[in-house]
């Protein structure tokens, strides 16, 4: 999806829109331009708003907008205990909608049928990867013999191969590519499971609900249809009993996850405290009851954090969940790897102008590898110290976390600045 | 006398910074200390030799053609050939300054041929001399806007690590043609180019009004011609000797004669008697916080002027 991404931001923008592309991928060709009709996929991304406007400068938005994908405009976080609650909404940032929920399928059919427009000097490859990668090492010094800026060379699986002055690495979390160049990850396996459904609910919303629940978060978004996607992070052995159960009895789950426990009082150490403008006072929203799973049955997925401690090499960059996989909490995880693809964008182009080789090691450690880094770690951060923050707890730490979520919710200051970030500003 | 030239060559200074840099949008976060602010007494105010200097610049020197850098000089870069393009070597900061001199060499050339400044290959077909090309830096870049280029050094380890460079990229081996001889030869061989490119060479040379006076005639009416070079004040003293080359080690030590540099009155009264007239001007700048160059109106380091060759005087006296 990443690269795909890539490939059609590199189209799009004037500088870049003449360098040759080569793009591959394992699998088979998905349907390109995918009818939106059916069931949604299991697999869906919170699009930020920063995110759109990568997609639209792409020129995939027009296929991606409502109602093929939804929007929400609220989202309210909770947790179980029910010693507090938060609220955004994007009129606060004077938006009309805090993000979109679109099928992966959905973004990844757009951007196919964009790169298959006739005219578009893009080749595409399916049901083919890379066997063997040779890069330029690091240092360039050196008269004799083979000099430091030769060319990547790939040798193809079918056994063709391809030169070029940049490869990149957008093959996911887990990342041929990425051992290929032999950059290494750091991370951990979260022990926990993501399980993906698609659910009916009672009536329609366009909320991003988010309960943090003993085991992890619950995500309920509105998908389009007027369906919901959950997205649930849970232990392992409670995914594969969800993942196994009938419709009706994962949607009576979910209704005991997100109305069950306690409601959200004002917190009464915060009682005293009033925050300018609206704050606390917004009513508690109890989220729509589910009535049945649809379409596909549940799936779950491992969860891992793993970031790469470098995402560039002479003539090779890493982009998306191949760098830095996350957990999908705030569902930032496309979102990251549309940001890199933001950022190498403009970094390629800047070489174009300045004919600058594109995959010299300097330009992409300053200009991609330092400010994605930087970036990706930080939300990473915050990703992780959130989710922990939601890990079990009793007495008076939930009590403080309880007091946590209320005083943010009083003060709008503090709170849009959390919410610009989940946003992707 | 000598008081008219210096008065003349503000103004036409501060005419060209006007057109140079008003238009100028590059990613650069221009100072307020434009052009305006080069008073005549940075040229004696810097330290006292400045005046004798301007003297010696001025004074044509006859008895010898030969533009040429001293042999010391040659050796100087000889000795370093191996690392022009190690990212982490001894020409680092040249390399990391040749970014931001191709955008000013993109658009200021673009604007004297009259060449489409947005086009991602604008000197398509137009033969372009590189003179001084060390280990290649501006040559590939330039062959790779379009240019048909000649890349030419003294120094002949020089010019093997910058064929041997450019070797590996097939998408260059075709278009830079890199040759080990001197202005003159080129010259001497009759040879015109639609730009001419002097990237921090005429701090280098024994001679440089002879040596401005042979890119002239290097190139054709019309042509554009550029150099690049670091400004004789107390600060580029500071800067490119105490700081550079003796404390980081940023540039080999021995690599800068800091009585050779000239103030950008300097190059615009060396160009006196030769057709070239100025047509735009600008600083470089490091900024601190993004370790990137970026083009600024501080001239009194690093900077990089065009020039534009003026057909003879009878032709009609025209900028395209
Ligand atoms: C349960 C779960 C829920 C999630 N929810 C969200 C969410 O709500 N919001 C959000 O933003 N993100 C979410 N994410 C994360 C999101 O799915 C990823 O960040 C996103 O898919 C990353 O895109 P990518 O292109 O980098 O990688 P991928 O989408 O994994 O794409 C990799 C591509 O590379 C190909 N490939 C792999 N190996 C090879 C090889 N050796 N050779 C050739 N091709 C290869 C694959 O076929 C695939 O097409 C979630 C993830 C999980 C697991």
């Amino acid at each position: 999806m990443v690269g795909a991404a890539l490939a059609q931001a590199l189209r799009s923008n004037p500088w870049t829109s003449e360098l040759r592309l080569v793009l591959l991928d394992r699998q088979g060709q998905p349907e390109a331009g995918r009818s939106w009709q059916g069931p949604p996929e299991l697999r869906v991304s919170t699009v930020t708003p920063a995110s759109v406007a990568l997609l639209q400068q792409a020129q995939v938005w027009t296929d991606l907008q409502p109602p093929r994908s939804a929007g929400f405009n609220r989202m309210q976080v909770w947790d179980w205990a029910g010693s507090g609650y938060i609220q955004y909404s994007a009129s606060e940032v004077g938006l009309q909608h805090m993000g979109y929920v679109v099928e992966n399928s959905m973004i990844q059919g757009a951007l196919l049928k964009q790169l298959l427009q006739p005219g578009n000097t893009a080749k595409l490859m399916f049901k083919e990867s890379v066997s063997q990668m040779t890069l330029p090492p690091y240092s360039q010094s050196g008269l004799n013999g083979q000099s430091g800026n030769a060319l990547a060379s790939l040798q193809l699986e079918s056994g063709r191969q391809v030169r070029a002055r940049l490869v990149v690495g957008a093959d996911g979390a887990q990342s041929h590519m990425r051992s290929l160049a032999c950059l290494r990850t750091s991370g951990w396996a979260y022990g926990q499971h993501g399980v993906v459904a698609t659910v009916r609910t009672d009536v329609p919303h366009s909320t991003a609900w988010q309960r943090f629940l003993p085991r992890g978060p619950l995500a309920l978004l509105p998908v389009r249809d007027g369906l919901s996607s959950v997205v649930w992070t849970t232990s392992p052995r409670h995914a594969r009993e969800l993942t196994s159960a009938s419709p009706l009895a994962f949607a009576l789950a979910v209704n005991q996850a997100l109305s069950g426990g306690a409601t959200p009082a004002r917190n009464p150490l915060l009682a005293g405290v009033r925050g300018p403008g609206q704050g606390s006072e917004r009513p508690f929203h109890a989220p729509p009851q589910v009535v049945e799973s649809v379409g596909p049955s549940p799936r779950s997925f491992p969860l891992h954090l793993r970031h790469a401690g470098r995402y560039v090499r002479p003539r090779f960059a890493l982009v998306g969940d191949a760098a830095h996989a996350v957990h999908p909490l705030a569902g930032q995880g496309v979102n990251l790897g549309f940001g890199d693809v933001g950022a190498l964008v403009s970094t390629l182009a800047h070489a174009v102008e300045a004919g600058r080789d594109i995959g010299e090691l300097t330009l992409l450690e300053e200009m991609y590898e330092r400010p994605r880094q930087r970036a990706n770690v930080s939300m990473m951060a915050a990703l992780d110290a959130l989710k922990r923050v939601f890990v079990p707890q009793t007495g008076l730490l939930a009590t403080a976390r309880g007091l946590g979520l209320d005083a943010l919710n009083a003060f709008p200051l503090a709170k849009n600045r959390v919410m610009m970030y989940a946003m992707g500003e | 006398m000598r008081g008219q030239a210096l008065r003349q060559c503000h103004k036409l200074l501060a005419a060209a910074n006007k057109e140079a840099l008003l238009p100028c949008q590059t990613r650069s976060a221009t100072s307020t200390a434009g052009l305006e602010a080069i008073q005549p007494t940075t040229l004696t105010g810097s330290l006292s030799r400045d005046t004798h200097d301007t003297q010696r610049s001025l004074s044509h020197r006859s008895a010898s053609t030969s533009a040429a850098s001293t042999p010391e000089e040659i050796a100087k870069f000889s000795s370093l050939a191996n690392e022009w393009w190690d990212p982490k070597g001894p020409f680092a900061p040249l390399q990391s300054m040749a970014p931001v001199r191709m955008l000013f060499i993109r658009r200021a050339v673009c604007q004297c041929l009259g060449l489409p400044e947005h086009s991602v290959r604008p000197f398509e077909g137009k033969k372009v001399l590189d003179v001084g090309c060390g280990g290649g830096f501006l040559s590939e870049s330039l062959a790779r806007l379009g240019a048909d280029v000649t890349g030419i050094d003294l120094s002949k380890e020089s010019i093997g690590a910058a064929k041997a460079h450019a070797a590996a990229d097939p998408g260059l081996k075709s278009s830079i043609q890199y040759r080990h001889c001197s202005a003159e030869e080129v010259l001497h061989e009759g040879k015109a180019f639609d730009a001419v490119i002097a990237s921090e060479v005429v701090e280098h040379v024994s001679d440089p009004a002879g040596f401005c006076s042979i890119l002239s005639k290097l190139s054709k009416d019309g042509a554009a011609v550029v150099l690049s070079t670091l400004s004789r004040t107390a600060r580029s003293y500071a800067a490119a000797i105490l700081f550079a080359e003796m404390i980081s080690g940023m540039i080999p030590r021995g690599t800068h004669d800091w009585e050779k540099f000239l103030t950008p009155e300097d190059l615009v009264l060396l160009m006196e008697g030769t057709q070239l007239s100025l047509q735009q001007i600008a600083g470089m700048s490091l900024d601190l916080q993004s370790r990137q160059w970026q083009l600024s109106q501080d001239l009194d380091v690093n900077y990089i002027a065009c020039f534009q060759k003026q057909a003879p005087p009878e032709a009609p006296h025209s900028r395209k």
